[in-house]
């Protein structure tokens, strides 16, 4: 790894950054974050990701990935004799996970989304919960969805498990209550009190505090 | 050995059930097809199969089901790796097919799709989005495989599997979109990569005909039309 150059090209405060941010942490994969300025987008930025023009972008060894879902999948298979695997290595087994994830992303994280920056879908995003709360008590997948380790639907959900307080205290979110989704809110627990999401991403606190006072910028990129 | 049991639900003017068609027929897969009536109600089969979506496609291997199109051709490249493999072994080549896919469903089915449904001003957007998405196409066919046909190189990979489908739709968009086409001197990549995805073999066997697809894209252009 001594000669390899992995640079990553974030925001702190972004959700899909931080899902990449801790992919390369569970691969113990040393990086240099590079942070960008989304308001003012560096020459860097633009030609390393010319098509979105967006954030996170993986630079290794030179050569840019784009899309936080194809970098994470491309962080598993590169090395993936380091760390742990992030997907499965059974096809089955990898079509359902890849499955939850992406239901994470469109129900869970954009449906909290829609509540907050559309003003709409709150009762459909407590109905992604619960779908999700039964898979986990189907499943008996604990501590993580990924079982004992975190995989990649955790890797998705810490969006959700850092930023949910941002969007309940600033952006009138309703959460399932304990009652309604234990397993659901406990998985959130879990994956806000793992040691490497507690160490390389930010604190909940800290995104609310930013989240209150950049609100309005936010909303108006939705 | 016991032969593999490999079904797909899909519903015939689905861009994302072709996609499956593609993988599975480039693969020389045999399967059972079953053609899904969506309206007026989903069948049992296809609510048990996807029961958190109800939406097509859905292939059964072996009686386990798995859901949304890429998904599938991915595990299909899985189980099936030959002949005919469509994820590059190389990672990054692998990252670079799986970023154009992902393009596909973000930029280019979405804008095809709200052409059809749209009036006014969205109408208007999602005619310059579909023009932009596939400049970008023809653009990244320039870069990655110079001088080759396909995403792939000499064959067909995972792009362009992801992709094809959009081609046989590209009569309705114009017919009953509006979308005027700019021709093959402005776009060389993209026009030599259709006919090259048109002339292969397995891509004929499922491939709609583009007048059906336009038929169909008129139904559901009239009933937008009658709701506004």
């Amino acid at each position: 790894m001594a000669d390899e150059s992995v640079r990553l090209l974030c925001v702190w405060s972004s959700p899909y950054s931080m899902r990449v941010m801790l992919a390369l942490e569970l691969k113990s994969i040393p990086y240099e974050r590079v942070e960008q300025d989304v308001r003012s987008k560096g020459e860097l930025l633009l030609r390393s990701n010319p098509v979105h023009k967006k954030v996170p972008v993986l630079i290794h060894n030179g050569r840019p990935i784009a899309e936080s879902s194809v970098i994470i999948e491309y962080i598993d298979e590169q090395w993936r004799d380091r760390g742990d695997e992030i997907l499965p290595r059974d096809p089955y087994a990898r079509a359902q996970e890849r499955f939850w994830a992406d239901f994470v992303e469109k129900k869970i994280f954009a449906g909290s989304a829609n509540v907050v920056f559309r003003a709409t879908g709150q009762d459909d995003f407590l109905a992604s919960c619960d779908i999700l709360e039964e898979e986990l008590r189907k499943s008996n997948r604990a501590p993580y969805f990924g079982g004992a380790k975190l995989g990649l639907v955790d890797i998705v959900l810490v969006s959700t498990a850092l930023c949910s307080k941002s969007l309940v205290e600033v952006g009138g979110l309703r959460l399932p209550s304990r009652d309604a989704c234990p397993r659901f809110l406990a998985l959130l627990d879990a994956i806000r009190e793992h040691p490497l999401v507690r160490s390389s991403l930010p604190s909940p606190d800290k995104l609310r505090d930013f989240f209150a006072t950049a609100m309005p910028w936010i909303k108006s990129l939705s | 050995m016991s032969k593999d049991s490999v079904k797909l639900l899909n519903f015939w003017p689905s861009m994302f059930g072709l996609r499956v068609h593609y993988a599975l027929d480039l693969k020389g897969v045999s399967y059972d097809y079953q053609e899904e009536r969506l309206l007026p109600n989903k069948s049992k089969e296809l609510l048990e199969a996807n029961p958190i979506y109800a939406k097509i496609p859905v292939l059964i291997h072996n009686g386990k089901p798995i859901c949304e199109s890429l998904i599938i051709v991915d595990y299909i490249d899985s189980v099936w790796p030959s002949p005919h493999k469509l994820l590059p072994e190389d990672p990054y080549e692998k990252a670079v097919a799986r970023f154009w896919a992902d393009f596909g469903d973000k930029k280019l089915f979405d804008a095809g799709s709200r052409l059809i449904r749209a009036m006014g001003e969205e109408h208007k957007k999602a005619g310059e989005d579909l023009k932009w998405a596939l400049m970008k196409i023809d653009e990244a066919l320039g870069t990655i495989a110079p001088g080759k046909p396909f995403f792939g190189g000499d064959a067909m990979n995972f792009a362009d599997v992801a992709l094809a489908p959009f081609i046989c739709c590209f009569k309705a968009y114009q017919k009953v979109g509006g979308f005027v086409l700019p021709g093959p001197e402005e776009w060389p990549n993209l026009y030599k990569w259709v006919d090259a995805v048109n002339s292969v073999d397995a891509i004929k066997i499922s491939t709609p005909s583009p007048d059906k697809v336009a038929e169909f894209a008129e139904v559901i252009r009239q009933r937008v039309i009658g709701t506004a």
